[in-house]
């Protein structure tokens, strides 16, 4: 493929290294806890304080999958997406010449709990944008590493997340 | 009245006269007048409210720029008045809701076997001070009354509620009266 059919724009190429999105949330112990209920997952680590010391935790912990919840603010519903989401996780790149998105996969790794009150901070960097031939046809794997970082400055989380951008 | 006589003009039997004439209210819902019937805690986070704001497309400056509410008089941005109800709302699992997808709690407790269909009947307002961020807000919701009533569609019973929110400073936020109504 030549460089004048590639799906990846030169400012889409500037992008790999650089920060792509930062965000700041506080984490709340009831939404927590709601969406530990919606999932159906009853985890008493998440919602009986003296069976999380007796654990060795200071207080309930955050169910590690609402991780990435805490940093989403506020949205109107007529700023979404036609899909439903609020943008942001890679629908923001510039890639116009593959504007059809999916999510590919997430690795995370907990490094740190994470408690009610806690203010994390999400920095998202490009690591990689590559064009793929697959079977059904060419498409383009951004792949982006993003920081947690809560009040004190440790990193409770690092997710290496892929998505997919076709023609 | 209306009702009684439309009974025996139908020529309805005996035993269904007796039974409509009985009280829909029993002695153990009686008794709850007057008494505290919930208590709950919750804390006001400003992120919820917004989102509130934003689902019911009220984008009020009051609630999202703190410049502004201070313009205004108050020391910060302030919660949606309405928002006040959802604050002491806690967690609960889609399957401890009831059939028609309330928590319960509120309305569910009255025992009115005889007057199992619930609906909302209404609600008046008075708000007395803001909603701040981080702000501790206590509920306490008392029965007013329970009445027997006789509509065009039938008997039912009117239950009517006071509630009472405080903030953490013991300063009364808010008051609302309330009103269900339970058919047969």
């Amino acid at each position: 493929m030549t460089a004048e059919t590639s799906l990846i724009p030169d400012e889409a190429k500037a992008m790999i290294g650089s920060e792509a999105g930062r965000a700041s949330g506080r984490v709340v112990k009831q939404e927590f806890q709601r969406w530990a209920a919606a999932v159906k997952d009853r985890n008493p680590l998440y919602f009986d304080a003296d069976f999380a010391r007796a654990h060795g935790y200071r207080d309930v912990v955050m169910p590690p999958m609402y991780l990435s919840h805490v940093t989403h603010g506020v949205a109107d519903l007529d700023t979404l997406r036609p899909d439903g989401i609020p943008g942001g996780g890679g629908g923001d790149l510039p890639l116009p010449h593959t504007p059809r998105r999916m999510a590919g996969g997430e690795n995370i790794t907990w490094h740190h709990p994470v408690y009610d009150g806690d203010e994390l901070t999400s920095v998202r960097v490009i690591e990689k944008i590559e064009e793929k031939h697959g079977r059904s046809g060419d498409f383009v794997l951004v792949t982006s590493r993003t920081s947690y970082v809560n009040q004190d400055g440790v990193t409770v989380a690092e997710a290496v997340g892929s998505m997919i951008a076709r023609p | 009245m209306k009702n009684e006589r439309r009974l025996l003009k139908n020529s309805t039997d005996q035993r269904m006269r007796v039974s409509t004439e009985e009280s829909l209210i029993p002695p153990q819902a009686s008794k709850l007048i007057g008494t505290e019937q919930a208590r709950a805690t919750g804390i006001v986070e400003k992120k919820q409210f917004q989102r509130w704001a934003a689902a019911v497309k009220d984008r009020n400056p009051l609630y999202f720029d703190a410049g502004f509410a201070r313009a205004h008089g108050y020391r910060d941005v302030v919660a949606p008045p309405l928002y006040v109800q959802y604050v002491t709302l806690g967690v609960t699992d889609q399957a401890t809701l009831r059939p028609d997808g309330t928590p319960g709690g509120q309305s569910g407790d009255i025992p009115l076997p005889h007057a199992p269909r619930r609906m909302a009947g209404g609600e008046t307002w008075q708000f007395h001070a803001p909603l701040y961020d981080g702000d501790v807000i206590t509920a306490t919701r008392r029965v007013d009354d329970i009445t027997e009533k006789h509509g065009r569609s039938g008997r039912f019973v009117l239950v009517t509620w006071l509630a009472e929110y405080r903030n953490q400073d013991d300063v009364i936020v808010a008051e609302a009266r309330s009103s269900m109504i339970a058919r047969p």
